[in-house]
């Protein structure tokens, strides 16, 4: 479910084509709405809201009968609806190695390969803070 | 197997909210009343369009006899996202089948003097709904006087009815659904059961 929801929709598209089209009936239509965003200071502090963030959920019913559900960040009522039709998929014996191989470990190595880039990209620009001489020391 | 609720929840809620609007507004009148929905058996279509539109998170829901399975929670907690409980006295909806007996109203909460809003409003399924028979109902909202009939009640729940908006402002709102219709007697209503003679 991480992995379907925080994956591009450009790149859930491109490997999802032969299962987005599985015929399904909806619980739940894809519906937009808001989720308050709390956080801790530190990780350690008491709880704040921290802000609100957009958020598309689904759920559906596959033909065999197995309940599919999504939350995926934004407005994309697609992404959502595929995203829950694999978490329905995964469910159904026949399918699981299928979603496995031809969606979930493509998108887990885009997932990694993108924040491999993005920990180069910051750690080329890391400044080490440290002081050579106090001088008031003396 | 969890059923379906609306499939385009904001126009149909907005359309199944007027005619609840207008219910509670004209004590006693029949509304028509035809969600299009089907949840799962026990719950009637036009009491669960009334829990799709009213509730919340925030609003605990008592089930009673025969509302109590778990296909039905299940559909309310996904559908409405209301919590149920089991304590009467915190229910802020009650659901009841007249035929499957409805439970005491001094079970529920009819609010505080400080807020007489805290309390809680029972929605009842019957049979059906005729308004040339039954009680006569008076007060806000009501030219002269109403008759309402509601299929599976006796008289000692018209009883508890009156002894339920003594404390007014005080009291606990009804819903009658029946089948593609629905009508409200609020606690402003005063209730006067047929003479039997």
């Amino acid at each position: 479910m991480r992995l379907l929801s925080l994956s591009a929709w450009n790149d859930l598209k491109a490997c999802t084509d032969y299962f987005a089209l599985m015929p399904c009936d909806m619980i739940r239509p894809p519906e937009t709405g808001l989720v308050m965003l709390r956080g801790r200071m530190g990780g350690t502090g008491d709880a704040f809201n921290l802000g609100e963030a957009t958020v598309t959920r689904c759920a559906v019913r596959l033909a065999k009968g197995h309940e599919g559900h999504a939350y995926v960040m934004g407005r994309n009522s697609a992404h959502a609806k595929v995203a829950a039709i694999c978490d329905g998929l995964m469910q159904d014996e026949g399918y699981r190695e299928k979603v496995e191989k031809l969606v979930l470990q493509p998108l887990q190595k885009i997932l990694e390969a993108r924040r491999l880039l993005a920990a180069r990209k910051s750690a080329a620009t890391k400044v080490d803070f440290f002081t050579l001489v106090r001088g008031e020391d003396d | 197997m969890t059923e379906a609720a609306f499939a385009n929840p904001a126009q149909e809620l907005a359309l199944a909210f007027r005619p609840i609007l207008d219910a509670m507004a004209n004590p006693g009148r029949i509304q028509r009343f035809a969600p299009l929905l089907s949840p799962p058996p026990g719950l009637s279509a036009e009491a669960a369009a009334v829990a799709l539109t009213l509730c919340d998170f925030q609003t605990p829901i008592w089930l009673g006899q025969g509302l109590r399975t778990p296909a039905v929670e299940h559909y309310l907690r996904f559908h409405a996202g209301a919590p149920l409980t089991r304590v009467a006295s915190e229910a802020f909806f009650v659901f009841a089948d007249a035929n499957q007996g409805v439970p005491p109203l001094e079970l529920f909460p009819k609010g505080t003097s400080e807020y007489p809003d805290r309390s809680a409003t029972v929605i009842i399924q019957t049979a059906g709904l005729r308004s040339d028979a039954g009680i006569t109902l008076r007060g806000p909202g009501i030219l002269a006087e109403r008759q309402l009939a509601v299929d599976g009640l006796d008289e000692d729940f018209w009883r508890q009815m009156i002894v339920s908006r003594m404390d007014f402002p005080l009291g606990i709102d009804v819903i009658f659904v029946g089948p593609e219709t629905i009508a409200a007697v609020p606690r402003s209503t005063q209730i006067h059961p047929v003479e039997t003679v």
